[in-house]
């Protein structure tokens, strides 16, 4: 329970006393939203676009407060300026498309610049920078006086992971990690963010599709207009279809499929199929008749 | 970190002064300025305050919102005043300590300079206020056209004007990401002078680079659809100067002849 929100709201624009007098309504980016992360588990974060996804990654490490209600770290606010840098270290966020941060003239400099700022010795600073680029798989002695610039976008990517990864944070957050990526480079990615969850690494990972959720994910949180529209293992919010459709957001192809394959009286279980699940489950129908 | 109060954004209204032509508002706006510099007494400022007051009243814009929108410039306001108080000298000295001294003179100089550049912001933010960016680029490119003969890149110039004010609001946007990602990353912008300066670059290296990568892909934009700059160029929204204008000129100048009128009074009792 490393993290928990409670009753969470934030706006961008709060009412004037006026407008309040005049019976405006408060518009929300967030709307009470209470939930808590668990240790060790994979967390992913869908929603639509505008839904609130991106601002309440902002409130996981205190960059944004909310405007009513607490986000507890180790139960701590992290409404407070101290807790709040003190959680830095420890919840690594990595934002959209993280290679436009990158700054450094050397890839070592960029990736040190993390661990310089928990205030740790060069020696240390060195180990962590180390460790992040093989945690990214890309080789030390061969990257660490490149220009984080010349590198290609994928590579960039990895290194813009690094200097996040290189705080040793316990809780990594990621906000749509693979957007803008090729197809084999995507699978790179999700597979190396799988690695760090296997290592004990607990990741949030915002998302709008649903085949990496489905194959990845602990938990889904399902975001819509501010609030929570579900919340629980894929099995159980993607057996809602129609109600995830009414908010734009799809089900992963293989739960389509056997969707479609049941209402046309394929006598299929009502679970969560993977490709290979689906596929073995109508192999097994086939021989059986 | 909040960028989005920008000096003199776009208010959208029905009003003269948003209908007269942007030429019109940028040959007029340098008259403003004439009339604000030609005020030598607080009596004469007061007159033109009066005027500036008015030309807000015809554009429909409350003088609220227009003090707002200078508001990021007050700073510049604050520090000119200030610079009077400590380098004008002469009268009563209120305050001495070491070299630092306030006297009459001083204040007295502040008080004008300021009142003095609050007007002329006040002015000058109104043709923003009331003209997009895309009509201020225009006017300028109409207004620098005979240069052309001598070989001044007018639609150039123009056009590189208008880019650099419509990706203002984008670099402050990307300029908050990166912020955030930087703080998210342990950055504290409050350390030692060393500690900010290496913040500074790992703002502003991003910025740059994501301003390069902005003009690339804008540049190939422009190529695809075949843009070759001025020549030959025709506009499909054509400028037209109206009474309109003709008005706005009188208005000023009758400003400029009170404002002087004011000035001679002034000077000839001898206050």
């Amino acid at each position: 329970m490393a993290l928990v929100f409670d009753h969470v709201s934030y706006t961008y624009a709060p009412l004037t006393k006026r407008q309040i007098k005049e019976g405006q309504e408060q518009l929300w980016a967030l709307e009470d939203i209470s939930f808590e992360i668990e240790d060790g588990e994979f967390l992913a974060i869908a929603g639509h676009t505008g839904s609130g996804k991106s601002t309440l990654v902002l409130h996981l490490n205190g960059v944004m407060n909310p405007t009513k209600g607490k986000v507890l770290w180790n139960g701590q606010d992290l409404a407070d300026k101290k807790v709040a840098d003190q959680a830095r270290g420890d919840i690594g966020v990595v934002f959209q498309y993280p290679e436009h941060q990158l700054f450094a003239a050397t890839v070592y400099e960029d990736i040190a610049f993390g661990p310089r700022n928990l205030g740790l010795s060069a020696d240390e600073v060195e180990e962590r920078v180390k460790e992040g680029l093989e945690l990214v798989e890309l080789d030390y002695d061969v990257f660490k006086d490149r220009s984080p610039f010349e590198l290609s976008g994928g590579q960039q990517r990895r290194v813009a992971f690094a200097g996040v990864l290189a705080m040793r944070p316990t809780t990594l957050v990621l906000d749509e990690p693979v957007a803008g990526l090729d197809p084999a480079s995507r699978n790179d990615f999700l597979d190396l963010i799988n690695k760090l969850h296997e290592r004990g690494i607990t990741i949030v990972m915002v998302s709008h599709n649903m085949n990496d959720i489905a194959r990845l994910a602990d938990r889904v949180l399902v975001l819509n207009g501010g609030k929570i529209a579900g919340f629980g293992t894929p099995e159980e919010v993607f057996s809602h279809a129609a109600k995830l459709r009414e908010i734009g957001l799809g089900v992963p192809d293989a739960q389509l499929m056997a969707n479609e394959l049941r209402e046309m009286g394929l006598p299929l279980e009502e679970r969560l199929y993977s490709p290979e699940r689906l596929a073995n489950a109508v192999a097994a129908l086939l021989e059986g008749r | 970190m909040n960028l989005q109060t920008i000096f003199g954004r776009y208010v959208s209204r029905d009003s003269i002064v948003h209908r007269m032509d942007p030429r019109a508002k940028l040959l007029l706006s340098i008259l403003f300025m004439v009339v604000v510099f030609v005020a030598q007494s607080y009596a004469a400022l007061a007159v033109a305050a009066v005027f500036t007051f008015g030309m807000f009243f015809f554009a429909k814009i409350s003088v609220k919102q227009a003090f707002v929108s200078i508001a990021p410039l007050a700073i510049l306001v604050v520090f000119t005043g200030l610079l009077n108080i400590f380098f004008v000298q002469g009268g009563q000295v209120y305050f001495q300590f070491g070299i630092i001294c306030i006297s009459e003179q001083g204040l007295k100089q502040c008080l004008f300079i300021v009142i003095r550049l609050t007007l002329l912001l006040l002015g000058m933010s109104l043709l923003t206020l009331t003209t997009t960016t895309l009509n201020i680029t225009d006017a300028f490119e109409r207004l620098l056209d005979p240069l052309k003969r001598i070989g001044v890149p007018a639609h150039e110039l123009a056009t590189m004007m208008g880019i650099a004010l419509r990706f203002l609001p984008q670099f402050a946007t990307e300029l908050q990401t990166i912020y955030r990602a930087q703080i998210s990353r342990g950055a504290n912008f409050k350390t030692n002078a060393r500690g900010t300066f290496q913040m500074m670059v790992a703002l502003i290296v991003p910025l740059f680079t994501s301003a390069f990568r902005h003009a690339e892909t804008l540049s190939l934009g422009m190529d695809a659809r075949c843009y070759h700059g001025g020549e030959n160029r025709t506009s499909l929204r054509d400028l037209h100067y109206s009474k309109r204008d003709l008005g706005g000129l009188v208005y000023l100048l009758i400003a400029l002849a009170c404002v002087i009128a004011v000035n001679i009074v002034m000077a000839h009792f001898g206050w």
